[in-house]
């Protein structure tokens, strides 16, 4: 792997708060690298630092090659922040040709390449508009085809589609996967885990500042999930301590999981376990809504993890 | 330093300053209003011209038959005239309760009434004027009981050599010798007339006619508005971009501080200086300031280098006000009430000239108003290079020292904001 980011040791502390604790990891050319977590994991103050808009307080960054504060490295690399940095009464052509001016692209070559951009997140209609007149989620892909103007060799993107609907959400996967190319590095963070999913080659689950685990998506639910989660839904929500403790009785405790009046279990073999599970909870006097055998998700590698959700699944 | 990216600056800022209907308001709009309401109230046309007073007269002379008598005076009255002016307008009043009532209504200064034979007493002795002064304000009681002393006196005199001319004729010459006659005539002319003193009018060099004035005031609003506005940008620069959320994405491309602080200075000179034509266009074309400037009038250059001097010192200024404030809209206010206090307090909208001796001190040491007064000698007052040079040198250095300290503060700005 020809490597286009290097982090190590990174650490950036707000007063007392350490928003960034101590994270590493690298980025290979032609990889998308999620970054995965729960508001205020620290994500957004390790991707502004990677982009050299702030500076860390330890650890170092070496992209493609070079220290990031020097202008030829940012010459190449783009940066898509989280709230779209758009000036309200420039036209969305404007603003795509102000950033890229900043990049050197100016002229023919500038106008050029922001029709084609604005066209590529469906703001044709929009090109001429001011941009106080879009809404959240247009303000949102006009961010993104801000980020690539240049054509950057690492891009570097901060949940460019929260707030989008989950059309111009695909839309915009699908935008990221035809920029995907071999000479190219993405790191995108997100806290939609079907997009880590859909968009990244390997993950890192980030919480409280930390990296708490790192690889490829199938590898991560592997480790951390298992082959099979069996999810019961009960029809009274007080049965879920009641389940839980019955299942306890023959289960690992770190296999069971309770959330939102539902429980997960994590299983190798749910074909034995599924019926044994719905006697037992027969027995105890639980009444099942619902139980069936599921695929784990990201989610789930979290939720072991953490005991706690990513955040309300949308759409 | 790359040239697109500050062109980048100049041109962004200049789009969105302009798109921007409170920023426009303040830096067009608002100057131009002053400019009028001061134009057009504080010095209305005719300001400079000599004043004509209106009075009322009352002629109960019906003694034709006399040489001199109350027409005479009338059509004196009428025919007077300061620089071509009639220094009287005058009105016939039927009778004299009807001329006091307009004097107490404030429709005419003055009243005059003309007695019964007032022509045979003043041929043959004395007679005595009625004059009766509106007494509206104590300074037009003072000017038009004057003119009315001046213009009686003056009358006096004149009917004064009618008489002695008309009475040395009744002096027999056969029985005077002529030395004699000529003695008594220059007795009588003496008692007269005892003092005879020339006038000369000495045009002071403070004399401002009212175009030039209104000069005046057009530089003054540039002052003013470079003052504000230029604090304004000065102490938004960067802060606006942070707030909004662009700065991180500036800070992410290759743009260098050194071409951000340019592009940001040279776009707020930009604006200013659209500002300032537009002043200067709206002075000399819509209230008649009276501006010269000539590219082949090698002084006159210190105008646009003083109005960038100008530029520079308050935009430097305003990157300094950044230090005390947290968020644009705390350095707008602030900005422009401190601009609007100090354009007032050191002579750059009202003349020093009005203030009190230890407020001019204000005024005596504002490099701004160095600035703006080089400007106003030279294309307003036509003065030569020489009678505005310290003016001018102290102002640069000024403007040179402050936006030095202010590029200064700007790099701190945002090695600060790369911390956080
Ligand atoms: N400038 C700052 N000053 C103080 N604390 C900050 C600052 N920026 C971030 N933090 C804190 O650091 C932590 C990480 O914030 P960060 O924005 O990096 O999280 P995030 O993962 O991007 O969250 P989100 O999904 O909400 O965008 C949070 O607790 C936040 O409150
Ligand atoms: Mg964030």
């Amino acid at each position: 792997m020809r490597v286009a980011v290097r982090v190590n040791g990174l650490t950036k502390r707000f007063g007392d708060k350490t928003a960034v604790d101590k994270v590493s990891f690298n980025v290979g050319f032609g990889e998308v690298y999620g970054l995965l977590g729960p508001n205020g994991a620290g994500k957004s103050t390790l991707i502004s630092m990677i982009a050299g808009v702030i500076e860390p307080d330890e650890g170092t960054i070496e992209v493609l090659g070079g220290e990031v504060r020097d202008s030829e490295i940012r010459a190449k690399i783009n940066y898509c922040p989280q709230n779209p940095a758009l000036y309200d009464d420039l036209t969305g052509l404007e603003n795509l040709i102000f950033y890229s001016s900043l990049y050197g692209i100016t002229g023919r070559r500038a106008l050029e390449k922001a029709r084609e951009l604005i066209k590529r997140v469906g703001l044709e209609g929009y090109a001429n508009k001011p941009v106080k007149i879009y809404s959240g989620g247009m303000k949102k892909r006009l961010n993104l085809a801000a980020a690539l103007m240049n054509e950057p060799r690492l891009l570097i993107l901060d949940e460019p589609t929260t707030g989008m609907d989950p059309q111009m959400r695909r839309e915009v996967w699908q935008l990221l996967s035809e920029i995907k190319d071999s000479d190219r590095a993405i790191i995108i963070s997100t806290h939609y885990m079907d997009e880590a999913e859909a968009l990244s080659d390997r993950v890192a689950i980030m919480d409280s500042g930390r990296i708490i685990a790192e690889g490829k998506t199938e590898d991560l639910k592997r480790s951390y999930a298992s082959k099979s989660v069996i999810s019961i839904e009960f029809f009274n929500p007080d049965d879920q301590q009641k389940a839980r403790e019955a299942l306890c009785r023959y289960l690992e405790p770190r296999d069971i999981v309770a959330i939102n009046g539902s429980i997960r279990v994590y299983s190798e073999d749910p074909d034995t376990l599924l019926p044994q599970i719905s006697l037992d909870l027969f027995k105890v006097g639980v009444k099942i809504a619902s139980i069936r055998v599921v695929k784990p998700t990201l989610e789930d590698v979290f939720l072991r993890l953490t005991g706690r959700r990513i955040m309300e699944v949308e759409g | 330093m790359r040239a697109s990216a500050i062109k980048a600056f100049v041109v962004k800022d200049f789009k969105e300053t302009f798109r921007d209907k409170v920023a426009v308001f303040w830096m067009i709009a608002w100057p131009l209003i002053w400019l009028v309401l001061t134009a057009y109230i504080f010095i209305p046309p005719g300001t400079d011209r000599p004043m004509t007073m209106r009075i009322g007269l009352v002629n109960y002379d019906v003694s034709p038959g006399f040489p001199v008598n109350g027409s005479i005076l009338i059509r004196a009255l009428e025919e007077a005239e300061y620089k071509g002016v009639k220094l009287f307008n005058v009105k016939i009043y039927e009778d004299k309760a009807l001329l006091l009532e307009d004097i107490k209504r404030g429709r005419i200064d003055a009243g005059i009434i003309i007695p019964e034979n007032f022509g045979e007493n003043l041929t043959l002795g004395q007679t005595t004027l009625e004059v009766y002064v509106g007494a509206r304000s104590i300074q037009s009681t003072q000017i038009n009981r004057y003119m009315l002393e001046r213009f009686i006196e003056e009358f006096s005199r004149v009917v004064s050599e009618e008489k002695i001319a008309w009475a040395m004729k009744f002096i027999p010459g056969e029985y005077v010798p002529l030395e004699v006659l000529e003695v008594v005539e220059g007795f009588l002319r003496g008692l007269a007339k005892p003092v005879n003193a020339t006038f000369t009018e000495v045009l002071p060099e403070a004399l401002i006619s009212r175009e030039a004035w209104i000069g005046w005031y057009t530089i003054g609003a540039i002052g003013m508005t470079m003052l504000y506005s230029g604090l304004n940008i000065g102490s938004t620069a960067l802060l606006e971009e942070r707030q909004r959320g662009c700065l991180h994405k500036i800070l992410a491309s290759p743009t260098t501080p050194s071409e951000l602080i340019f592009g940001k200075i040279l776009s707020g000179i930009l604006s200013l200086s659209i500002t300032s034509v537009a002043i200067i266009v709206f002075g000399v074309f819509v209230c008649g300031a009276k501006i010269h400037w000539s590219p082949l009038r090698a002084e006159h250059w210190i105008a646009p280098i003083m109005l960038l001097v100008l530029a520079s010192l308050t935009l430097g200024m305003g990157s300094i006000l950044s230090l005390m404030v947290k968020s644009v809209g705390g350095a707008s206010n602030l900005s422009t009430s401190l601009g609007l206090m100090l354009a007032f307090l050191t002579g750059i909208w009202f003349p020093r000239e009005w203030f009190p001796a230890w407020m001019r001190i204000l005024a005596d040491y504002s490099p701004a108003t160095w600035a703006v007064d080089a400007i106003r000698d030279v294309i307003v007052f036509e003065a030569g290079l020489m009678e505005v040079v310290h003016y001018v040198i102290g102002a640069a250095l000024a403007a040179l020292a402050v936006l030095a300290v202010g590029v200064m503060i700007y790099r701190r700005m945002l090695k600060k904001y790369l911390e956080k």
